[in-house]
């Protein structure tokens, strides 16, 4: 299996909307101030798709956070900002007045923990939704053109495919928008169907 | 450091030994903690900022250990990497809640980054690593940092406050300056014409000294003024496409008189009639009496000064070339600075307000150009602007 059908797509968003949601939940409650967060588009695509649409985008260098996750699927997780947004979203975050040129050292730890949060909160949704056992990596910080991120997140093989979240950031008036990648190879594909299928059948709906 | 494996350990006891001392060599803090939370493995580091002894630690609950870190980010992220399996990173930047450890060497608190890690020992339920960070040194550096960008700000701030005050000041006084000048010039004039009545020759001379000067303080205003607007990004040009021949004819028409009252005259070489330049006239005809006004006040008295045009690839140059003085050889590389005149008493005899080359320099770059001189003195002083030209 290399791609999902409709219904499996629209029910891994709504999964994954519930991790969002949580991950919302987490940072407000952490940072004390109110952080809205939604994936309102999900796409299934190749990587080399995913670099033509995210260059699409125009948003030129990006940075965020990367991290692995392991179980019956399995691959990498990627929360990208473009490098002007993600200095703003970590100012917002840590209400830091004076803007500096780049992120600094504990800017990029900043950042990775927000990355972290809402990785792993999406992460453990859909373990949780769909009965997997799924463990995540600590994140480390990325920088670089969407191409260079991705490609340096493929070493799950040649046949990796992408599952590509457009996220708007909500946090103190302001609007941020973000993207969440899962890069997965083949057999972590059809570990995914299968953990959306068993989901639908508990949920008495019908398999297309 | 006591190191307490679990039963049916998979290390030998050389192995726990050269582990042990793996982990106390660490610079950082490591703690592992089981799946209810009891501490198994606490390093020399921990041991040191806490001031809690691996006998005091080992088998306790994490969190009885720290009481005051219960329900925090801390102890949900260990749940979170207990029950599933999730790292977790908790930046200094986000922190509420930290350990108390202080510095090793000056026991005062530090500040720390904080990663948490499942780990899963055969045959065991998943346990948990907590490593801790020692970032005070970075805090410390970030905040210098931020110290220093804040002064320079200020700085930058407080100097572009007082370049703006100034503009001002010199807008306005140099404006408060002209009207009376021009309305003394106008009466020194109409005083020396006779139009009041006769004048005898020798107050006719002085009043012809009061009109000079005056002049020449209206000319240092003038230039103020530009400068000013230089300065500031104020001064606006109007490009429009205009022939080169055109353009020095207007010159020469304009500087007659003055090349006149200095006993001199121009030789405008002859121009070819396709050469035509992207420029605001009026303000190049500045730049073209500034440079003739110079070259004729240093040409010998009834010497001629020569104007000329070549074609220089994408460019025309425009010459204007004299037969005086010239430029010491000490004096060239600040020609083209505020208020520097080769000879001040020359200057003084001649006139000139030291900033007629400087507003003539930033004139000509402002239309893509370049000026420049070559001076061998007492034969041959020859200014040049190379202008692109236009289709």
């Amino acid at each position: 299996m290399t791609k999902l059908n409709d219904l499996q797509l629209d029910v891994l968003a709504e999964a994954l909307n519930i991790g969002m949601g949580a991950a919302a939940a987490s940072l407000s409650d952490m940072l004390g101030s109110s952080v809205g967060l939604s994936a309102p588009r999900i796409e299934f695509m190749t990587r080399g798709e995913a670099v033509l649409a995210l260059n699409r985008t125009g948003a030129g260098p990006v940075c965020g956070v990367s991290q692995g996750f392991e179980g019956n699927f399995s691959g990498e997780s990627m929360l990208l900002f473009p490098i002007d947004k993600s200095l703003e979203l970590v100012r917002l975050l840590m209400k830091e007045t004076l803007p500096l040129e780049g992120l600094t050292e504990l800017e990029e730890e900043a950042l990775s923990e927000v990355g972290n949060i809402i990785l792993n909160a999406v992460i453990g949704s859909l373990a949780e939704l769909f009965a997997h056992d799924i463990g995540t990596d600590l994140p480390s910080f990325k920088q670089g053109s969407f191409e260079d991120v991705l490609v340096a997140a493929c070493d799950h093989g040649k046949d990796s495919m992408v599952l590509l979240l457009r996220v708007d950031f909500n946090v103190e008036q302001s609007e941020i928008d973000g993207y969440v990648v899962f890069v997965l190879d083949l057999a972590s594909i059809s570990g995914l169907a299968n953990g959306i299928d068993g989901y639908m059948r508990k949920l008495g709906i019908a398999e297309v | 450091m006591k190191f307490v494996l679990p039963k049916q350990s998979a290390f030998t006891e050389n192995e726990e030994a050269l582990l042990t001392m793996v982990l106390d060599s660490l610079v950082g803090g490591v703690i592992v903690i089981d799946d209810h939370k009891r501490v198994i493995i606490w390093n020399d580091w921990m041991k040191m900022s806490s001031g809690i002894e691996v006998t005091q630690a080992k088998c306790r609950g994490l969190f009885e250990l720290f009481p005051q870190l219960a329900g925090s980010r801390i102890e949900q992220s260990v749940d979170d990497c207990l029950v599933r399996g999730n790292a977790s990173l908790l930046s200094h930047a986000l922190m509420r809640e930290s350990f108390p450890l202080v510095g090793i060497k000056n026991q005062e608190p530090i500040q720390q980054v904080i990663y948490i890690k499942p780990v899963m020992p055969t045959g065991k339920r998943r346990h948990c690593i907590v490593q801790i960070a020692d970032v005070t040194a970075a805090v410390k550096r970030e905040h210098q940092l931020r110290s220093a960008t804040s002064s320079a700000l200020s700085a930058q701030q407080a100097a572009e406050e007082l370049a703006a005050l100034k503009s001002g000041f010199i807008s306005v006084v140099s404006h408060e300056l002209r009207t009376p000048l021009t309305s003394i010039r106008g009466s020194l004039s109409l005083v020396s014409n006779g139009v009041v009545g006769a004048v005898p020759k020798k107050v006719h001379d002085l009043l012809q000294v009061a009109d000079r000067n005056a002049g020449r303080l209206l000319a240092l205003i003038s230039d103020i003024l530009d400068m000013d607007k230089f300065e500031s990004g104020k001064m606006k040009f109007d490009f429009q496409r205009m022939s080169v021949r055109s353009l020095l004819e207007q010159a020469v028409e304009g500087n007659d008189g003055y090349a006149r009252a200095h006993c001199v005259s121009f030789d405008l070489f002859p121009i070819a009639d396709d050469l035509y330049v992207s420029i605001d006239d009026n303000r190049m005809l500045q730049v073209m009496s500034n440079l003739m006004s110079n070259a004729a006040k240093y040409e010998p008295s009834g010497g001629v000064v020569e104007l000329s045009v070549a074609k220089r690839g994408k460019h025309v140059r425009i010459s204007v070339v004299d037969h005086g003085p010239g430029i010491p050889e000490k004096f060239k590389s600040r020609m083209f600075e505020k208020f520097s005149q080769a000879d001040t008493g020359d200057t003084r005899k001649l006139g000139g307000t030291g900033l007629g080359l400087v507003i003539s320099k930033a004139i000509v770059e402002s239309h893509n150009g370049v000026i420049g001189f070559y001076s061998d003195p007492n034969r041959r002083t020859e200014f040049y602007i190379d202008l692109p030209i236009v289709p």
